[in-house]
């Protein structure tokens, strides 16, 4: 929690915060931006940092109520705690050698400029200040400008103080009158900054604009950020908020700023409303503090509540094995044909609502299938698996029904196999290469491995060891699947593990993207939980490479060993014309909004979802099955998944096709999209396709798709989510000096230890490798854990803390 | 920009299974088993967890003229033949399920040899003379008590296991014996294979025995 240790009102709707935060105080820089969630249910707010004082470890924010959370936050005593301030993220301003230098700042503006006037005061600059309001009551800070400004020009709408008129008109006045200004920097709303713009641009003067009012998350991984710089595209949280003002599509950045704008004036209504129906209530306190603090506990708890970590009902104890079975052959001839069927919701009930498709096997279910497993002595299903399980050998445990040494084998190989269980492509994996399924349906692997692993967790079979201390510290970056099976290996062999992670819940991509109804987050809690119990830290809302950077870790902060497991992130789009539309989302802004911030359940969480009635999903992999189908449960009329090739090249596994398509998704194969449609206020309103063939195959037998010519179709969306998989997030490589990368910003590791360029830095999973597997990541996880040990000379031969009970 | 495909994990610039319709053959580079599926195997050989590798797969003018191949045909073929002698010779039904499926290995290992070697044999070969099937069929099952049902697959367990073993044998003695090559290839290919047949035998009976 951070505290707001000073508050300050400027006039109606703007106030200010001063906020402990020492680990973000010493970190900010001009420029820097935050994210601050006020609650467990609340939305995440982007703010500029308008000073930092390092001593005093405190964060100045200078706020404009005029939304529903910004009203909330401005109704905030002095004292009151917060519970994320995320930051400071974005590229400081780049504060160079002395000159003339003017800097402008329009209403709310005024606050993030100040920083920078000081930095360049404190170069030795010249600076000139124009600083703007609509009135006298709404100015703030003129003394704080005065004492860092050689000049400084106040101006109000109304001439209520200073000069009447624009900031733009003082900014004229300026450039006429100093013709050695050097730079401008203008902050402010986007049609000030574009006016200033527009005043430099005759006369080349460079010109800064900083974008902070459109970011959305501020690590990188949503792409809702975009903006359209010289043409092309780029990320405000990860390339600016700072940009040059002569290339910004102003008029693009306009349209995009109203993208939730009919939500949050629900909010704002619905706040209003019944904010002024508590206030007569005769138990209403006079206390702030005590209303506040009753609000947000009963907020906190109704939150907390869909949160608790779920334990399966424990069933009776396993029935001995039948006596005096006959013997019987047991060879692909007389095992049953097919496998068990998984129970799952129906598809209709399912559709519209969130809990778990697939139900899970019974006791009698699992020995079934089971049973079908030949045992082979030399089983070709465990390389099939990325991280070797002995397959046959829990699956004979199943058999005998001895459900612990089942879990024991999992748990040897496999850190989390809940979460393998459901979500791996066994089809691609242990499956395919089953002996069984040469000849019929391969052993459902994956729902026994999920079987068994329920089973556990309802019984707690994990045992806590405790470890003897190696006195060696490794920080892992990321909580993702990687992070959590390197966390896993490391803390059993003694070393004292902190895991780093930029968002406020752990889990990564587990949490934020795979939805509740394919992976529930109990389930992931559960592991989580269990790692703290070993000693695990959890640092959340660190975003490394911001508050901290990988040599700070390895230097003043005493770690000896740095795991990097970011994942890739960073979402891709098209490059097709009307991507920058409203109604258009990265799948990773989609699925975060509704897994993560719960966007679905509004008004009791906060952040909006913003999507419309139709939804076309661009791509075909998990990622856009996972879409398409929380788009339908929370109320798309129709949804369509919209891939360029043909069925059988979808990355998806094929349980979740089926699950999409029964769940009524439309599926239009063969079909690329070229543009994306949008009205005069800037919404998507259609998108034109192409019909697509696969042309004749390549030298390899691959055939790739080609333009069906004369096959144009326009597509009636109103939203178009963007599948299409990630890149790799730069921020960890734009902050570690030698850490080597490849062409696509992939971190270059050694495939064996993890190792980076870098001595006692290691990285692994889809940062090192693009987009892959849960499994392939908890697989470099270990790797990594493994290469870690060995750097730190920790005996890795001995018996590691029994992972499971024995 | 990539992701790695599913199936035969290359990098590709996006997410898709860039080899959906392609069957991919690989081999273990230590012990030579030859595999082929539409999945690449993440790990190590499953034989002897040595380091695997694709293949193009082989060619062959006439595969019946390279040694190796030719033996592996006869080999099998007298093995398909001893199964279809027996199961007309034995009417207990445990017997007859463990017969049933080793005869119908044997039509698969026949497919296996079509597969890879392109060795396309026609129906005759597969039908054997009456009268070489009379001399055969009481010399087979020497040693196998087939009046007791459960002793009786035993024996045939083992009797099928001990072919396998000697062909095993007798491809690895062959490839000792020749120069490095593709016959030599061949050979230690054929020597895996068995040792897989040998392997899946063994699981199947021990699975029987303690049932």
């Amino acid at each position: 929690m951070y505290r707001i240790v000073k508050r300050e009102q400027f006039g109606p709707v703007t106030f200010l915060w001063e906020v402990e935060a020492p680990k973000v105080a010493r970190a900010a820089r001009p420029g820097h931006f935050l994210m601050v969630r006020i609650d467990a249910t609340g939305e995440r707010i982007p703010l500029t940092v308008a000073d930092y004082d390092a001593a005093r470890g405190t964060v100045t924010v200078v706020i404009q109520a005029i939304g529903k959370t910004t009203r909330q936050m401005m109704a905030l005593p002095e004292g009151a705690e917060i519970l994320d301030f995320v930051g400071p993220l974005g590229l400081p301003s780049a504060i160079e050698a002395p000159g003339k230098v003017v800097l402008v700042g329009g209403g709310l503006g005024v606050a993030p400029v100040y920083p920078q006037l000081r930095g360049f005061k404190e170069k030795g600059s010249t600076t000139i200040s124009i600083i703007g309001f609509r009135s006298r009551d709404l100015m703030f800070w003129e003394d704080r400008f005065r004492r860092y400004s050689d000049e400084l020009l106040v101006t109000t709408d109304d001439g209520s103080y200073g000069m009447k008129g624009l900031v733009t008109q003082a900014l004229q006045k300026v450039l006429d009158a100093h013709a050695d200004v050097k730079e401008v920097i203008a902050i402010g709303p986007l049609v000030m900054m574009r006016a200033c713009a527009e005043v430099t641009r005759p006369r080349r003067v460079k010109t800064l604009v900083s974008l902070n009012s459109i970011m959305v998350d501020g690590t990188g991984m949503c792409g809702s950020c975009r903006v359209t710089i010289d043409g092309l595209m780029r990320f405000a949280c990860v390339d600016g908020p700072d940009f040059d003002g002569h290339k910004v599509n102003f008029d693009e950045l306009m349209l995009r700023q109203k993208r939730f704008e009919r939500e949050e004036r629900e909010s704002l209504e619905r706040y209003l409303r019944e904010s002024a129906a508590v206030a007569k209530l005769p138990c209403a306190s006079s206390d702030p503090m005590q209303s506040i603090a009753v609000l947000r506990t009963l907020r906190d708890t109704e939150a907390q509540l869909s949160n608790v970590p779920h334990l399966a009902p424990v069933p009776e104890p396993l029935p001995p094995p039948e006596p005096g079975a006959k013997p019987v052959v047991k060879n692909i001839r007389t095992i049953a044909p097919k496998r068990t069927g998984m129970p799952e919701q129906d598809p209709q009930v399912r559709a519209r609502n969130f809990q778990e498709v697939n139900l899970g096997y019974s006791l009698d279910m699992a020995l079934g299938e089971a049973h079908r497993c030949l045992a082979c002595k030399k089983p070709r299903c465990v390389p099939g698996c990325p991280v070797g399980i002995d397959i046959p050998g829990f699956i004979a445990a199943v058999g005998r029904r001895d459900l612990k040494a089942a879990y024991r084998i999992l748990k040897d190989a496999n850190a989390m196999p809940a979460v393998c269980g459901r979500v791996c492509p066994q089809e691609s994996q242990c499956e395919a290469t089953c002996i069984v399924g040469n000849k019929l349906e391969p052993v459902a692997i994956g729902r026994l491995e999920r079987f068994v692993a329920d089973f556990a967790a309802a019984r707690g079979w994990d045992e806590l060891p405790d470890a003897p201390k190696s006195g060696r510290k490794a920080a892992i970056i990321g909580s993702g699947p990687a992070g959590l099976a390197c966390a896993g290996d490391l803390i059993k062999r003694g070393v004292e593990v902190t895991v780093f992670e930029a968002l406020h819940v752990a889990g990564g991509v587990l949490k934020y993207g795979i939805p509740e109804f394919r992976l529930p987050n109990h389930i992931i809690d559960v592991e989580i939980a269990n790692l703290q119990r070993l000693g695990v830290k959890f640092e959340l809302d660190a975003v490394v490479g911001k508050l901290f950077t990988i040599p700070q870790l390895m230097g003043e902060m005493g770690y000896d060993a740095v795991f990097i497991a970011t994942g890739a992130g960073s979402p891709k789009f098209m490059n097709i014309p009307g991507e920058s539309l409203n109604g258009v989302f990265s799948a990773n802004e989609f699925l975060t909004r509704v897994n993560l911030m719960r966007g679905n359940e509004r008004p009791l969480y906060d952040t909006p979802v913003g999507m419309g009635r139709r939804v076309a999903v661009v791509g075909a992999g998990n990622t856009a099955m996972d879409a398409a189908r929380v788009a339908l449960r929370i109320g798309a009329e129709r949804v369509f998944i919209v891939y360029r090739r043909s069925e059988v090249e979808s990355p998806a596994r094929i349980e979740e096709r089926h699950h999409a398509k029964d769940e009524g998704v439309q599926f239009l194969w063969l079909t690329n999209p070229v543009r994306i449609i949008g009205n005069e206020a800037g919404w998507v309103s259609g998108m034109e396709c192409t019909g697509m063939e696969l042309g004749e195959p390549d030298a390899s037998g691959r055939r790739r798709p080609i333009v069906k010519p004369g096959t144009g179709t326009m597509l009636d969306v109103d939203t178009v989510i963007s599948a299409l998989g990630t890149t790799a997030n730069p921020i960890i490589a734009q902050t570690t000096p030698g850490l080597n990368t490849n062409k696509w910003g992939y971190i270059e590791a050694d495939e064996t230890s993890c190792a980076t360029s870098l001595p006692g830095v290691f990285a692994g999973g889809d940062i090192v490798t693009g987009a892959a597997t849960v499994i392939l990541a908890m697989g470099a996880g270990r790797k990594a854990a493994a290469g870690i040990l060995r750097h730190l000379k920790i005996d890795t031969t001995a018996p590691a803390a029994v992972a499971a009970a024995s | 920009m990539p992701s790695t495909c599913p199936k035969c994990r290359r990098v590709v610039a996006e997410d898709v299974i860039c080899c959906a319709e392609l069957r991919t053959t690989w081999r273990c580079r230590s012990c030579r088993k030859l595999s082929s599926g539409f999945v690449m195997p993440y790990g190590k050989c499953f034989m002897c967890g040595g380091e695997l590798e694709t293949i193009e797969g082989h060619e062959f003018d006439d595969p019946m003229k390279v040694r190796p191949i030719r033996e592996a045909v006869q080999f099998e073929l007298n093995t398909y033949h001893f199964y279809r002698l027996a199961l007309a010779k034995v009417t207990d039904p445990t017997q007859r399920a463990v017969l049933e499926q080793l005869y119908q290995n044997e039509v698969d290992h026949l497919h296996h040899l079509q597969d890879v070697y392109h060795t396309h044999l026609n129906d005759e070969v597969l039908d054997l003379r009456p009268d070489v099937g009379a001399l055969l069929a009481d010399r087979l099952f020497e040693g196998i008590d087939l009046a007791d049902p459960r002793a009786g697959a035993v024996g045939l367990y083992d009797k099928a296991i001990a072919m396998e073993r000697r062909t095993r044998d007798h491809f690895k003695a062959l490839g000792g014996e020749l120069p490095p090559g593709p016959e030599r290839d061949i050979c230690l290919e054929l020597a895996a294979e068995e040792e897989e047949h040998v392997a899946l035998l063994e699981a199947e009976r021990e699975q029987f025995l303690v049932r």
